[in-house]
């Protein structure tokens, strides 16, 4: 009974594929940044040290790619899921309850900096704060661009029959600058925003078990609590 | 209190299994750095020969004789520095020449110095053979320079060997290692002991040196791992270090202006995302805490 009572109090947030697909990702891009920077940086301990325990270049090598693989899976799983929630299911791809960047996201932001200063009290979010739309926005649009110069180091003799060999290099600088701000940014400032923020500490279980509890809704995403207390208001009184 | 030691307990089980991770993650570190000392050539030259050393080298079983004697051996006396009175206290304290002919060494290594004969090293040899060297020049190697005839190892492996090409060929070449060692081919055959990465001699020739500017050349050296190379695979920069001579190479040149230029956008880019991000969370957190605390 008392299970019950707890599982009305939450709110759904991710659907059960969405929970899956979450693990890959992040397991995946753990996996992605502890082989690759290994690789770049291999004269380091840090390097010398991670290919000692998966047993050297090629270990190094094959693993970085195999990660690679997983995550660009996960992400395409969820393109696919994309197309589907639009096309079979009719879904809708804006409005309040999806990841489409908004104008309120701006004045959100706008308000947050102001409310870091005290000037003014915390930014009611939608479903969807700008924060979780950039980390989104960020996986998404980013394992697409280290996706494309990976290949391109990954199948250099196929590719230098359509470009010169030095944009190799190219692909080269900017995959390893995109994985120092991806890594900067992940393993940062995701790891703040779900787990150190004061009132989200130790961690912000949502992904895991795809709800969260009302009141901590009501905390967080403030539009979302107050546009759902209306709907049940109308039904309410509809009936 | 009871559960105290159980606290302190899965504390210190924590803790020493981090600890022992970080032991173990240095441990290949440690151990891999100390051994590349210049012991394939090039340290000064001395009278003074280390036989404990020289009994582990290679050519221990030719004694000194073996190269050195003067009689029934053909070698001219005058290409040898006089050997210094043992007697007097200088005896030591004057310099060693490397005045040895070389072409000894074709008793033996005949292939190895007929192939050094055919590369870029010897040419550039008989070149200041007729010219003064130019300042900031070295002196074009003979076999001596980069293999100690004194201190050579004997069965060496193929990453071992590479290892100490790297520090050998980069005591003269010091962009070209810098480079390589920033290059996918260095970072897995040096720093990660991959033997399938190619070493400078895969490239360049072990005695036979050749320089690669020309594209032609460039394209049959890839072509020896990555059969399915074409001419443009071949503009791969290997080395981005600005060449020392502009007009010698004007393409190359360009396409490591058009590399840095990206890598400095590039790293602007990074500087800027990471520092607005970290201030953004930097201020959020400074702000939650103060309400917090003060709820409290």
């Amino acid at each position: 009974m008392e299970k019950q009572a707890q599982r009305q109090d939450m709110v759904k947030r991710f659907s059960l594929l969405h929970r899956f697909l979450h693990w890959p990702v992040m397991l995946g891009f753990i996996g992605l940044g502890l082989t690759g920077f290994a690789l770049y940086f291999s004269g380091s301990w840090f390097g010398q040290g991670v290919g000692w325990l998966v047993g050297g270049a090629s270990h190094l090598a094959w693993l970085h790619r195999a990660f690679a693989v997983m995550t660009y899976a996960a992400v395409f799983i969820h393109l696919l899921w994309l197309a589907y929630y639009k096309l079979a299911l009719k879904g809708r791809l804006t409005g309040p309850d999806s990841m489409c960047p908004s104008g309120k996201d701006f004045k959100d932001l706008a308000q947050h900096i102001k409310y870091f200063l005290a000037r003014s009290g915390p930014p009611s979010f939608e479903r969807f704060s700008y924060v979780e739309k950039i980390d989104y926005y960020a996986v998404l649009i980013g394992m697409h661009t280290m996706g494309v110069t990976g290949l391109i180091l990954w199948f250099p003799e196929f590719f230098s029959q359509f470009m010169p060999g030095w944009f190799i290099n190219l692909a080269l600088v900017l995959h390893l600058y995109e994985a120092i701000i991806a890594v900067a940014l992940k393993f940062v400032i995701h790891i703040y925003s779900v787990h150190l923020r004061p009132p989200l500490w130790p961690v912000q279980t949502s992904i895991f078990t795809g709800g969260m509890p009302l009141d901590e809704l009501k905390h967080e995403h403030a539009a979302q609590y107050q546009r759902l207390t209306d709907e049940a208001g109308q039904e309410g009184a509809g009936s | 209190m009871s559960k105290l030691p159980a606290l302190i307990y899965k504390y210190c089980r924590r803790t020493g299994l981090g600890l022992a991770l970080l032991v173990l993650m240095h441990l290949p570190a440690l151990a891999g750095t100390a051994e590349l000392d210049a012991r394939g050539g090039l340290a000064a030259s001395t009278w003074f020969i280390n036989q404990a050393e020289f009994q582990r080298s290679a050519h221990c079983f030719q004694g000194c004789n073996g190269c050195h004697a003067k009689e029934d051996k053909g070698i001219q006396p005058a290409a040898l520095t006089p050997h210094p009175d043992p007697r007097s206290p200088q005896y030591l304290k004057q310099a060693a020449r490397r005045a040895f002919d070389y072409e000894y060494c074709a008793k033996c290594h005949s292939l190895a110095v007929k192939r050094y004969g055919q590369g870029k090293h010897a040419e550039e040899r008989q070149k200041q053979a007729k010219e003064p060297l130019k300042p900031g020049k070295f002196s074009a190697p003979t076999c001596a320079h980069c293999h100690n005839p004194h201190t050579v190892i004997p069965h060496q492996g193929r990453i071992q060997l590479g290892r100490t090409q790297v520090e050998v060929c980069g005591s003269c070449h010091q962009a070209q290692k810098e480079t390589y060692l920033e290059n996918y081919h260095g970072q897995a055959a040096a720093n990660l002991g991959y033997g399938k990465a190619a070493l400078c001699s895969d490239c360049h020739g072990a005695h036979t040196v050749v320089s690669l500017k020309k594209p032609e050349a460039a394209l049959k050296a890839c072509r020896r791992c990555h059969p399915a190379a074409t001419p443009a695979f071949a503009q791969m920069v290997i080395h981005p270090s600005p060449p020392q001579d502009k007009d010698d190479n004007e393409p190359k040149a360009q396409r490591v202006a058009v590399i840095q230029a990206l890598a400095i956008i590039m790293a602007v880019i990074a500087l800027v995302t990471i520092l607005g991000f970290y201030g953004h969370s930097f201020l959020w957190m400074l702000r939650e805490l103060h309400e917090k605390i003060r709820r409290r």
